[in-house]
């Protein structure tokens, strides 16, 4: 039995999901297009009619069309302004079900949950986050081309199934913007964050610094240090701890030497964060690109060293397309 | 792989950047153009939307209404998108943005009832579905909204994940995550319910 079949059709044939294609198979769609309407020069529709006489008067379609996508953006219409979420709170010690209590989010309204009480919260229709006891999460926008909320403390884990960036949490070390993925942040009372990425990517954005941190991997952020580095959470704890100095203690030779040194093929994600790190100089970049070039050989011919080490968007785009492709 | 433009948040000196390093996707050109053409007044172009998109809005619609309303809904979804088809600034995207038509449309239907364009009676006739087709619908329905969706694209309408994800704009990965994670919650509800 092959996962592959339920991604794409290939390999052995799964026979659960081949039965459930075979049932559920009669209720695609299969109808053709519906005619194109003709130009009616007399609108007949209400709100057509309005909408003419209030953008005579300056006055937008949008106010009135719940589906009118803003401009300028990549253009998504709205969606409904409140979020629906449920409170789970753990009633008994056997194990029995939680207590299950429905509730609705407005915009600018804040979820906190205490004691033995979590929330499930459905977001807008592109997926999920579940929040754990003693955190507080705000809804600051959804709708148009962006929903974003505010984790302000505790622990979140989404799941989104959108379009990249389409989904954002604010954290007081960061803002975690989603690229269609699953992942866990947490805030410490400290103030201190963690954001962990399970499947998928996210970017981790604070002051000008983008952290890439893609599935298996972890970035820690301090709140009166910045963003750290990412790096995959089965790197080694000479590596962890030294990237950990180098983040938010002394960015010197010696420790970008420990960090180098102890760095494998896969570490190249750190490595290649590390030639965005706004604490390295371009002699200490240059370092680092080197090692990079340890792992893949040789640069590719369409890269050049001085615009990696420049931090041109481009060549470092391509450059983590090839590490991606063999390490990550 | 180039640095998606609409993506780039603000002027910065680092990377930004909205997709993995993933093939391109093939029909975003294609996509575009026939935008732009159907925005002109081109059946065809029209055509060629609904034929890329029409399954994947079904899907949508059958996550959230009665299967007997799904398909006039989505008649009622393409019909409403071309007559929007000029608010929409990136032609490329219009996956995404139908999509949200969609979730809409299913929206209001909740909220306000049926209010759609008459169609003739012989098309949209739903034959019942049987018993067993009914209860795996309904246990797709109870599962988390990540995954509904995309397990009815692959389950229903036979799109395979590289097609979710393209039509959805989408990660490949996020894609497949919904799709294996949302197998594993049904076969579980599936299984609960026999063993009842």
């Amino acid at each position: 039995m092959s996962e592959e079949y339920l991604w794409d059709k290939s390999g052995a044939p799964d026979p659960e999901v081949v039965h459930l294609e075979e049932q559920l198979g009669e209720l695609g769609f299969s109808a053709p297009p519906p005619a194109m309407p003709t130009v009616d020069p007399r609108p007949q529709r209400m709100y057509l009619i309005a909408a003419l006489v209030l953008a005579a008067v300056g006055v937008t379609a949008f106010l009135l069309s719940a589906d009118r996508p803003t401009s300028g953006t990549t253009a998504l219409p709205p969606t409904a302004a409140t979020w629906d979420y449920e409170l789970l709170t753990e009633v008994s010690t056997d194990g029995g079900p939680p207590k299950v209590t429905a509730h609705s989010l407005k915009v600018g309204e804040w979820l906190s949950t205490h004691g033995a009480t979590r929330a499930r919260i459905v977001v807008a229709d592109i997926g999920e986050v579940t929040l754990d006891p003693e955190s507080r999460l705000q809804l600051l926008a959804t709708g148009t081309d962006q929903h974003r909320v505010r984790l302000d403390r505790g622990r979140m884990h989404a799941i989104v199934n959108a379009p990249p960036r389409l989904f954002v949490t604010e954290t007081p070390v960061g803002d975690a913007v989603d690229l269609g993925c699953e992942y866990t942040l947490e805030i410490a009372p400290d103030g201190n964050g963690i954001l962990e990425v399970a499947l998928g990517m996210v970017m981790f954005e604070r002051g000008g610094y983008d952290a890439f941190v893609p599935a298996g991997a972890r970035c820690v952020a301090k709140r009166d240090h910045g963003m750290g580095t990412p790096y995959f959470t089965d790197a080694s704890k000479i590596l962890r701890l030294a990237l950990r100095k180098l983040d938010f203690e002394t960015a010197s030779d010696a420790v970008l030497r420990d960090v180098l040194e102890e760095s494998k093929a896969r570490d190249t994600l750190t490595l290649w964060n590390l030639l965005q790190h706004p604490r390295l100089d371009e002699a200490m970049r240059g370092r680092v690109l080197d090692r990079i070039v340890d792992f893949i050989e040789t640069l590719p011919t369409e890269l050049n060293r001085a615009d990696l080490i420049a931090g041109n968007a481009d060549s470092l785009l391509r450059l983590r397309g090839v590490l991606w492709n063999r390490f990550w | 792989m180039l640095v998606d433009a609409l993506a780039r948040p603000r002027h910065r000196p680092f990377v930004t950047e909205a997709s993995p390093p993933t093939p391109a996707r093939p029909a975003a050109s294609d996509v575009a153009r026939a935008v732009l053409a159907a925005r002109g007044g081109d059946e065809g172009a029209f055509g060629q939307l609904h034929g890329l998109f029409a399954r994947m809005v079904h899907a949508i619609l059958l996550a959230r209404v009665p299967y007997r309303e799904a398909e006039d809904l989505t008649q009622d979804v393409f019909l409403t998108a071309l007559r929007k088809l000029d608010q929409l600034s990136s032609p490329g995207s219009f996956g995404p943005w139908v999509a949200q038509i969609a979730r809409n449309r299913a929206h209001d239907y909740h909220r306000r009832g049926r209010r759609f364009e008459a169609l003739p009676p012989e098309v949209g006739r739903i034959p019942a579905p049987a018993a067993e087709a009914k209860e795996a619908l309904a246990a797709i329905r109870g599962l988390p909204a990540s995954y509904r969706e995309t397990l009815l694209m692959r389950l229903v309408e036979g799109m395979t994940g590289p097609e979710i994800a393209d039509r959805m704009g989408m990660t490949p990965g996020s894609v497949r995550v919904n799709l294996h994670r949302g197998m594993r919650l049904l076969r579980d509800a599936l299984g609960a319910k026999e063993a009842r």
